[in-house]
C-alpha cells in the first residue's frame, strides 16, 4: 500500500523523458538499483530535470538512504514545485515519513497542477482523514466517488466525510442514493455491511436531533439490522429523548433480559420509569423484583445499597456484604468500595462486618474468618487507620501464610506507611508463593520501581516477557507498549536523579570535600556528574518512550481510513476517531507530559550549554573493567534494538523549551477550550512555556483557561497574573513588542477585572497559597 | 458450592514457595534449598492440598531401600514420609487424611508394602492421629532424632503402616 502508481503522461517526447518514464516503471516494479542508474543518466544529461530529482529522492528513501533522499526530494520541489509528478512523489515521500499534513499538501498540489491520476484523491483523503481536514475530505471523497461509483465503500466513505464535516443532510443523501441504486441487488454476503451502513445512517439522523424521524427510520431498517443489541439501544435512546418513557422502559427491560449484569441498563430503566424521583421505597420494590428475575446477577442486589438508608440499609448490607463474606468472596470490599465514601453507610458496614467477624472461630470456619479479616483490613486501610490495618493483616498472614492476596494488601498498607522498600519486599514474598501469577508479578515489579530499585523491578517483570538475545525484557516491554512499566521507571530514575543531586550539593559544601586535593575533587565531580547525567538521560529516555508509543497509537489509525470503508464498519470507525481525538488525554500520557514538563522547564532554567557535549564523549573512553561494567549496564537498560543512544545522552542536548513545546501542544489542542479538570497541569505548564518564549498573550490565554477549568480557584492563578503584570511594567526586558504588551494589559483587565479594584496584594490573597509557590518563597527567605 | 472443598495438586516450580512456607510455619524441622529443589522430582510422592482453593497442606515422601549395606538393593522396601504438614487453622478437616490416602494409594501402586514416618515423642496428638490411620508405633525410639531442632525431648517414634 505504501507505493502508488505514478502514471506519467507524456508531455514532451524527448529522449530524457523516455528514460525517465522507463526509470519510473522500474521504480514501480521495485527495481530500485536499475531505476536509480537510469535516473542518474537522465540527471547527467539534464541537471534541471525536476521529476528525476524527486524520483531519485524516493528511490533513495526506500533504499534506506534517508538523508540523501530528503535532499533530493527538496531539490525536486525547488526546481518544479508546480510539476504534478514532483508533487505526487513528494506526497508519497512525506506519507512514508509519517508527515501526513505535508503529504496531504503535496497530494493536493499534484491534483491542482493537472495530474489526471484520480487515485491520488484516495491517498489524499486518507491523509486528510488522519489530520482531521474534513472540509477537504468531502471534496476528495466526492471526486473519487464520481471516478469510481461502482463500490459501496466509496459511497460510505463520502457519507462519512460529510458527516464528519457536519453536513448531515448531504451525508444522509449520499448513503440513501446508494441504497436506492442497490435495491434488490444485494447478495447474502453483503448483508452485514448493509446492516452496518443502515445503522450508521440512522445515527446520522439521530445526530440532527430529529429523533422522531430517527425512530421511524429505525423501524424501517429493523429486519435488515444484524446488530440487535445496538438496534435496541438506539431505540431506547430515541424513545427516552422523545419522552416516550413507558415504551423506553420496555426496551430497557428487554435489554436487561439480554444482559442482566450491565449496570447501565438498570439506571436507564430507572430513568425511564421515573423511579429515582419516587423515592427509596418504590426503588426497593423494583430491585426486589429484579433480583428475583435475575438471581445470579450482582447489580440488583448491589444498587439498593446506594440509595437505601437506616434499617433498610442494614438489612440490605446483611443480604449483600455478609452473604459474600460467608461465601468467602475475595472481592467483597472492592464490590462495596464505591459506597464507602458515605460515612454513615461505611460505619454500618464496618459494624456489621466486625460483629460477624468476632463471632467466627478461626479454626472452625477458617475460610470465612480469613476473608472477613481481609475485608476488615481493607476497610481499615481505606479509612486510613494504618496500625489497625497492619495488625489485622499480620494476624491473617499468621493464620493463612499461603494466601497471595494477603501479601498484596500488606504491601499496600506498608506503602501507605511510607516505606517503599519494605512494601516491595512483602510484595515479593507474596510473588514467590505463585510464580505464575502475572498480577502479583506486575505488582512486585511496580513496587520495586516505586522503591527506586529499577533493575530489580525490570528483572522481576522480565519473567513474563520475551527476552530473546537480551538480558531482560525491556525491549519487549517497549514493543508491547507497557506504558505503566515505562512511566514508573522514568519516575524512579527521576527520583534517583533528585536524590543524587541533593546529596551532591551537600557533598560539594561539606568540609571533607573541601579538604580534598583539586585532583580528587575533580574525580568525584566527574563521577557524580556522569551518574547524574545517566539518571536524567534515562528518565528522559523512558518518558520519550511513552511519547513514542502514543505516536504509534495516533499513527495506527491510518490504515483504518480505508479499511473501515471497505468493511463497511462506519460506526466503529466513528468511535475510533473519537478515541483518537482524546487519546492524548489518557492519564498515563498526561503524567508523562507533566513529568517531561517539570524536567524540561528545570533544564531550560538551568541552561548549561556546550559543556555536556564533551562529557558524552568522555564517557565512552572507559577502559578495562569499567568499560565492561558499563557495557553490561547498557545492555540492561537498552530499550530498543540498535539504539544509538541507549542512555538518552542526546536528549540532554536538545533545546528543552522547544522540545517540550512540541510535545505539549498536541495535548493542549486535544483539551481545546473544554472544562476538563484533568487539564489543570497542562495549562499551568503552557503558561510557563509561553512566558519563557516571551509569548505573553498566549501565556495569558493559558491562565484564563486555567481559571475556567478550576472556577478561578487554582492557587497559582494569582501569581501568574502578577507575573505577567510585572512583565508589562518592564517593556525593555520583556522581549516582546510594545503593541503586544498593550493587548496583554487590556486582556488582563478583561479576564481579571477585579485586579484593578483590589490591588496586587488583595488580589493575590484571593487565591489559596500554592504549595509550590510557598516553598519557593520560603526558600528565598 | 459444587466444587470440592479439598483438592490435591502436583508440586510445580511455580508453587515451590507454598511448600516452603507451609513447612517452615508448621514443622520444627528446616529443610535445605537442595531438598526443596529435589522435591520437584518426587512425582506423585509429593502433593499440595488446597482447601477452598487456598493451599493449606503438603506431603513429601521418598522411597527407601534396605539398610543392609552389604547387599545394596534397587528394590524399594518402603515409602518414608519426609515432611507432612497442614496449617493449624485447617487441621481436623480431612486435609491430612486426603494427603495420606493419596500417598497410600501411590505406595500400593508401586507394590511397596510399608509406609514409615518419624513422630516427635511429645507430639501425642500426632502419634494418636497416625495410630488412628493404622500406623503402629515401633517399640524402640530413635534417640535424639530432633536434636538439631532444639526440642526439649528430642526422641522420635518410628511409626509404620503395612499396606
Amino acid at each position: 500500500m505504501s507505493k502508488k502508481r505514478i502514471s506519467a503522461k507524456p508531455i514532451l517526447s524527448s529522449k530524457e523523458d523516455n528514460s525517465f518514464r522507463e526509470a519510473l516503471k522500474l521504480y514501480e516494479e521495485k527495481q530500485y538499483k536499475k531505476a536509480l542508474k537510469l535516473v542518474e543518466t537522465v540527471l547527467k544529461k539534464n541537471s534541471n530535470h525536476a521529476e528525476s530529482f524527486s524520483l531519485k529522492g524516493i528511490i533513495l528513501f526506500y533504499q534506506n538512504e534517508k538523508i540523501d533522499a530528503d535532499a533530493y526530494i527538496k531539490k525536486g520541489i525547488m526546481k518544479g514545485a508546480r510539476n504534478s509528478i514532483v508533487c505526487h512523489i513528494s506526497g508519497i515521500y512525506y506519507r512514508a515519513r509519517a508527515e501526513y499534513a505535508e503529504a496531504a499538501k503535496w497530494y493536493a498540489a499534484a491534483l491542482e497542477n493537472g495530474s489526471v491520476n484520480k487515485v491520488i484523491y484516495r491517498d489524499l483523503s486518507v491523509m486528510q482523514s488522519q489530520i482531521g481536514d474534513f472540509a477537504g475530505l468531502t471534496h476528495s471523497r466526492q471526486e473519487y466517488l464520481e471516478e469510481q461509483p461502482g463500490y459501496r465503500s466509496h459511497w460510505t466513505s463520502t457519507g462519512i466525510a460529510y458527516h464528519l464535516n457536519k453536513e448531515h443532510a448531504k451525508a444522509e443523501n449520499t448513503l440513501t442514493k446508494f441504497e436506492e441504486l442497490a435495491e434488490g441487488k444485494l447478495n447474502e454476503s453483503d448483508m452485514f455491511e448493509n446492516s452496518e451502513c443502515l445503522l450508521y445512517k440512522n445515527t446520522i439522523i439521530g445526530d440532527t436531533h430529529d429523533y422522531a424521524r430517527a425512530l421511524a427510520h429505525l423501524d424501517v431498517i429493523e429486519k435488515d439490522s444484524k446488530d440487535k443489541l445496538g438496534w435496541l439501544e438506539l431505540r431506547g435512546k430515541y424513545l427516552m429523548l422523545l419522552s416516550r418513557n413507558k415504551e423506553a422502559s420496555i426496551v430497557y427491560r428487554s435489554l436487561l433480559q439480554r444482559n442482566p449484569d450491565n449496570m447501565a441498563y438498570y439506571h436507564l430503566l430507572e430513568t425511564a420509569l421515573g423511579t429515582i424521583e419516587k423515592g427509596p421505597a418504590v426503588r426497593k420494590q423494583l430491585y426486589a423484583k429484579l433480583a428475583r428475575f435475575y438471581p445470579k446477577s450482582d447489580p440488583p442486589k448491589y444498587i439498593p445499597l446506594t440509595f437505601l438508608d437506616g434499617s433498610d440499609f442494614t438489612a440490605a448490607t446483611n443480604d449483600y456484604v455478609l452473604a459474600q463474606l460467608k461465601r468467602g468472596v475475595p472481592s467483597t470490599f472492592v464490590n462495596v468500595k464505591a459506597i464507602m465514601g458515605n460515612s454513615a453507610k461505611q460505619k454500618i458496614i464496618e459494624k456489621l462486618a466486625t460483629e460477624y467477624f468476632e463471632g467466627l472461630d478461626k479454626n472452625q470456619e477458617p475460610i470465612a474468618w480469613i476473608w472477613a479479616s481481609y475485608f476488615l483490613a481493607s476497610n481499615a486501610l481505606y479509612m486510613g487507620r494504618l496500625a489497625d490495618a497492619h495488625a489485622r493483616i499480620d494476624a491473617a498472614i499468621a493464620h493463612t501464610p499461603t494466601l497471595v492476596e494477603l501479601y498484596i494488601l500488606k504491601a499496600r498498607i506498608i506503602k501507605h506507611e511510607g516505606d517503599a522498600v519494605a512494601a516491595a519486599a512483602v510484595m515479593n514474598v507474596g510473588r514467590e508463593l505463585d510464580l505464575q501469577d502475572r498480577f502479583i508479578n506486575s505488582k512486585a515489579a511496580k513496587y520495586y520501581l516505586r522503591a527506586n530499585m529499577v533493575d530489580q523491578g525490570i528483572a522481576t517483570i522480565s519473567m513474563f516477557t520475551k527476552n530473546d538475545n537480551a538480558v531482560n525484557g525491556l525491549k519487549d516491554l517497549h514493543q508491547l507498549q507497557a506504558n505503566w512499566v515505562i512511566v514508573e521507571s522514568a519516575s524512579a530514575y527521576l527520583r534517583l536523579f533528585q536524590e543524587a543531586s541533593a546529596a551532591y550539593r551537600n557533598v560539594l559544601t561539606s568540609e571533607d570535600f573541601v579538604a580534598l586535593s583539586e585532583e580528587e575533587q575533580l574525580k568525584i565531580k566527574t563521577e557524580t556528574e556522569d551518574q547524574l547525567a545517566i539518571y536524567l538521560g534515562l528518565a528522559l529516555k523512558r518518558l520519550h518512550g511513552v511519547v513514542k508509543i502514543f505516536n504509534e497509537y495516533v499513527n495506527d489509525q491510518l490504515d483504518f481510513h480505508s479499511y473501515c470503508m471497505r468493511r463497511g464498519t462506519a460506526r466503529a470507525y466513528i468511535e475510533m476517531l473519537k478515541w483518537g481525538n482524546s487519546v492524548l488525554k489518557t492519564p498515563v500520557y498526561l503524567r508523562t507530559i507533566e513529568e517531561l514538563g517539570k524536567l524540561y522547564l528545570q533544564m531550560a532554567d538551568a541552561k548549561k550549554p556546550a559543556e555536556d557535549k564533551k562529557k558524552v564523549k568522555k564517557v565512552k573512553k572507559l577502559k578495562g573493567k569499567d568499560a565492561k561494567r558499563k557495557e553490561e549496564y547498557i545492555a540492561q537498560i537498552t530499550a530498543y534494538a540498535d539504539d544509538a543512544d541507549p542512555l538518552g545522552a542526546e536528549l540532554l542536548l536538545a533545546d528543552p523549551l522547544e522540545t517540550f513545546y512540541v510535545l505539549w501542544k498536541p495535548v493542549n489542542d486535544q483539551f481545546g477550550v473544554s472544562r476538563d479538570s484533568q487539564s489543570t497541569e497542562i495549562h499551568r505548564m503552557g503558561f510557563e512555556v509561553y512566558v519563557r518564549q516571551q509569548k505573553y498573550l498566549l501565556a495569558l490565554q493559558e491562565v484564563n483557561q486555567l481559571k475556567k477549568v478550576t472556577d478561578n480557584t487554582h492557587p497559582a492563578i494569582g501569581t501568574m497574573v502578577l507575573q505577567l503584570k510585572a512583565v508589562i511594567a518592564n517593556p525593555e526586558t520583556s522581549g516582546a513588542p510594545e503593541a503586544i504588551l498593550k493587548v496583554v494589559e487590556k486582556s488582563i483587565d478583561t479576564y481579571f477585572p477585579e485586579l484593578g479594584e483590589l490591588g496586587d496584594e488583595k488580589f493575590l490573597a484571593g487565591y489559596a497559597v500554592d504549595e509550590v509557590t510557598q516553598l519557593v518563597s520560603e526558600l528565598a527567605v | 458450592m459444587a466444587r470440592k472443598l479439598i483438592s490435591l495438586d502436583d508440586l510445580t516450580p511455580n508453587c515451590l514457595g507454598v511448600l516452603k512456607t507451609i513447612n517452615s510455619v508448621v514443622l520444627p524441622t528446616s529443610y535445605t534449598a537442595e531438598w526443596y529443589q529435589e522435591s520437584l522430582e518426587a512425582g506423585e510422592l509429593v502433593k499440595l492440598a488446597y482447601y477452598s482453593e487456598i493451599p493449606v497442606g503438603a506431603i513429601k515422601a521418598k522411597q527407601v531401600y534396605s539398610s543392609n549395606t552389604s547387599k545394596p538393593s534397587t528394590v524399594p522396601t518402603g515409602v518414608y514420609i519426609e515432611s507432612f504438614a497442614v496449617l493449624p487453622a485447617y487441621q481436623q478437616k480431612g486435609v491430612g487424611s486426603a494427603l495420606l490416602e493419596n500417598l497410600e494409594a501411590e505406595t500400593a501402586k508401586r507394590f511397596i508394602h510399608e509406609l514409615i514416618a518419624h513422630v516427635w515423642c511429645e507430639n501425642t496428638a500426632g502419634v494418636a492421629w497416625y495410630e488412628l490411620k493404622g500406623f503402629i508405633k515401633k517399640d524402640e525410639v530413635e534417640k535424639g532424632y530432633y536434636e538439631a531442632q532444639g526440642l526439649k525431648n528430642p526422641d522420635a517414634y518410628v511409626m509404620v503402616k503395612k499396606i
